[in-house]
């Protein structure tokens, strides 16, 4: 079940009045995770057994971190939890990746090893990191464990969050499932816009942009440079506007059930720098890895060498968290060598300069994570340089896909932010959102489109 | 408030109403006609989906042609076939009858009697009539798949009268928001599932591969037929979807290859002349010149672009004039 399919409207709508029915904290939580578990069972029933597991992992090591004060034992149980999460991580989504690179590396000497029968689970990524960010968080002293298990349970899959995000801490989730949200009329408009906003740049942008992009990746060379040029802004409109979207979505729903999520994305393609770049992409993922990952390798007190050595390390890791592919080791990589580039320069650009740099710098990034393997993404690359012969294939929605996704970033830079946000007492909102409502049905691309995310 | 939203809500939606003819395809009513369900003539039909055109539906519902006037010594031709042959993915100077009369300096008179799901039984059921009514003297099949010389097959579906009333009263944007809430992906009714997964995957039968395929005796049977029901000329274009592009590979080789083979000798023996266009479409392809697809579906697949046609066009001048 995926927000813009039908089945979660009508899921989403009982919900939703079901849990505003509810008078009590328990009751209501109680509903949310019945809820949470029904909309995961809907990919496949087997998924719930690890998602309560990983739930009763976490919830007992944290109370057992929290509740000692010997360290080796407060250690012991930080260890259990995250390799527990790691090891559920890695098995799921690793271990093929692992097993394919070392088969590959000895079929020379005639050695053949095969694959597991392994089913990736949806949103393993995500709800492995949040509930480890809970015991480290315990672990550092910085919040307490949770006595109510109920609570915790629904921290880890509340399914607004579950399966591609927002990453969402403890501390920011917990305290608001400790009481029963008050009504606000102000916040379920608002919530309700950003659904539907979050819909409209799933639906009408980033699935037609991805009908380009989806055709030519496959076979590079058959295009003319300038095909692949527009395929790649495709891509990078696609994969923005497909997450970002999921997230408006998220947060929106999440928001019109009266809870507060982080935000997930500041228009990345606007960033003057790639450290100002990973300020605004995917921020609760970058803020996890900065937080639980950089910082304890030393962040960037240590020295320069250090320093690069700890954000080579954290982007590479970064990269192969997106998938079990080397195309996304080398995307890490890559985005890793331009922070360590941006560090070693010092200096940072003028507005035109740097944004024109850094939208490279993401553009051939985005060809690395999207290409199947790493040939293809040499081939349309060299394609693109070379502005080489071949289809040349201008579709016209992809097109204005790309001219709304210009338009929008350029009106975010002007007063019309806010009132692209369609505030209730303005007197187009209800001429945009009848629109938007319409576009949806009347124009959204036929067949199932998953978000790009959920494969991570 | 509320008349706020309201108001609101309805000028949004003149908006879609004003705009959506540019990107939403036209629903019209048919009636029957030459004895097949035809769209009626006179009207606009503007297709939206590969590529952006308007067609003028002519007299006995003919896409593109509004006259059935010829010059007097010009031989007057039937073009049977299904959507490729009807060509609403072009303007009308750029379909393939208007392109064959221009090709062969109007010596020839082309009817365009293809319609999208036609088949044999199709075409068969209106030769007479083409002949007696037209004055039609030679017939031209343009042949994309051969699974359409088939004998025996149901017959295009009659429309629904819920079809007929929602294409004659309501606006286009209004049925096809209906029709994409009802129906999913392949205009198949949308079915939603609430139970857990996973889902499984339905496996095709054998039977159910079997049904498509095509018996030569079928074919021999469905050629003989035409030749019984023509007196005039027979002439297969056999043009199919090559090459293409599929899963970013060329796709060159003609699955069908060994069946055309079969067709050919039957077509001798019922003395029907075949045209294999499938070499041209190659060369043009690989000279950049794709045959099929359009900037607003993909190039190199779907349905005859202005290129396929010209080719098909050509084909049919040299072959009549």
């Amino acid at each position: 079940m995926i927000f813009t399919q039908a089945e979660f409207m009508l899921f989403f709508a009982v919900v939703l009045i079901a849990a505003w029915a509810c008078r009590g904290r328990d009751q209501r939580n109680v509903l949310l995770l019945i809820a949470s578990y029904y909309f995961y069972a809907h990919w496949d029933i087997r998924f719930c057994g690890l998602l309560m597991f990983s739930t009763l992992v976490d919830y007992l090591a944290g109370r057992r971190i929290d509740r000692s004060d010997d360290g080796a034992t407060r250690e012991r149980w930080l260890i259990l939890s995250v390799s527990t999460n790691l090891g559920v991580l890695g098995f799921f989504k690793y271990c093929n990746f692992f097993i394919e690179s070392i088969s590959s590396a000895i079929d020379p000497l005639g050695i053949n090893v095969a694959t597991l029968p392994i089913l990736l689970p949806v949103g393993i990524s995500f709800f492995t990191f949040q509930t480890m960010s809970y015991t480290i968080d315990i672990y550092r002293r910085k919040i307490s464990s949770i006595d109510r298990p109920l609570d915790f349970a629904l921290y880890v899959a509340f399914f607004p969050q579950l399966v591609a995000g927002p990453i969402v801490r403890a501390r920011e989730l917990l305290p608001q499932l400790a009481e029963v949200p008050k009504w606000s009329g102000r916040k379920f408009y608002g919530g309700f816009q950003q659904l539907l906003r979050g819909s409209v740049k799933k639906v009408l942008i980033a699935d037609r942009l991805g009908e380009m992009a989806d055709i030519v990746f496959a076979g590079p060379e058959l295009y003319s440079g300038a095909t692949l040029w527009i395929a790649a802004i495709a891509y990078a409109g696609q994969i923005y506007y497909d997450f970002s979207g999921y997230s408006d979505m998220a947060i929106g729903a999440a928001k019109m059930l009266g809870y507060r999520f982080p935000a997930n994305f500041r228009h990345p393609y606007l960033a003057t720098s790639m450290n100002d770049f990973w300020h605004r992409w995917h921020i609760t993922l970058s803020r996890w890895l900065r937080d639980y990952l950089y910082i304890p390798l030393g962040g960037s007190h240590a020295g320069k060498s250090s320093t690069y050595r700890n954000l080579m390390i954290t982007m590479t890791l970064g990269g192969l968290w997106h998938g079990a592919a080397w195309t996304f080791v080398l995307w890490g990589i890559w985005h890793g060598m331009a922070l360590c580039a941006q560090r070693f320069v010092g200096i940072s650009l003028r507005r035109p300069l740097g944004w024109v740099i850094t939208i490279s710098v993401v553009l051939i990034g985005w060809i690395l994570f999207r290409s199947p393997d790493m040939p293809s993404a040499a081939r349309f690359v060299e394609g693109m340089l070379r502005w080489q012969h071949g289809i040349d294939w201008f579709p016209p929605l992809t097109i204005i896909a790309i001219l709304m996704m210009i338009a929008e970033h350029a009106a975010w830079t002007t007063p019309l932010r806010r009132a692209m946000r369609l505030p209730a007492d303005a007197w187009y909102s209800p001429i945009a959102t009848a629109m938007m409502l319409w576009a949806l049905v009347l124009y959204a691309p036929q067949g199932f489109h998953p978000f790009v995310y959920f494969q991570f | 408030m509320l008349t706020r939203w309201l108001s609101g809500a309805m000028i949004g939606t003149l908006v879609i109403a004003a705009t959506s003819p540019i990107f939403v395809r036209s629903y019209l009513p048919r009636e029957i006609n030459r004895g097949v369900w035809a769209l009626s003539a006179g009207q606009s039909y503007r297709w939206r989906s590969e590529g952006y055109a308007t067609t003028s539906i002519g007299p006995h519902g003919m896409p593109g042609k509004t006259t059935t006037r010829s010059h007097e010594d010009a031989r007057r031709v039937a073009l049977w076939g299904d959507s490729q042959a009807e060509g609403v993915c072009v303007a009308d100077e750029q379909k393939i009858f208007a392109l064959a009369q221009s090709a062969s300096q109007n010596r020839l008179c082309v009817f365009p009697l293809a319609q999208s799901g036609d088949r044999a039984n199709d075409w068969i059921g209106q030769m007479e009539w083409s002949e007696q009514q037209l004055g039609v003297t030679d017939h031209v099949f343009l042949i994309a798949e051969l699974s359409d010389l088939q004998m025996n097959q149901p017959a295009s579906p009659t429309p629904s009268p819920w079809t007929q009333w929602a294409s004659s009263h309501l606006p286009a944007f209004v049925i096809a928001s209906i029709r994409n809430l009802a129906t999913d992906d392949g205009d198949m009714p949308r079915k939603l599932r609430f139970r857990p997964g996973p889902v499984r995957s339905s496996i095709r039968s054998a039977d159910d591969v079997q049904s498509t395929a095509v018996s030569g005796a079928d074919r021999s049977e469905c050629l003989r037929a035409l030749r019984r029901k023509a007196v005039g000329s027979i002439t297969i274009i056999y043009a199919p979807k090559l090459p293409q592009v599929v899963d970013g590979k060329v796709k060159s080789i003609d699955g069908e290859d060994s069946d055309f083979g079969q067709l050919v000798q039957s077509a001798i023996d019922s003395n029907i002349s075949v045209i294999d266009l499938r070499d041209e479409m190659r060369h043009s392809a690989a000279r950049n010149q794709w045959p099929h697809g359009f900037h607003n579906g993909q190039i190199g697949s779907g349905h005859l672009n202005v290129v396929g046609n010209q080719i098909i066009a050509h084909a049919i001048a040299d072959r009549l004039r």
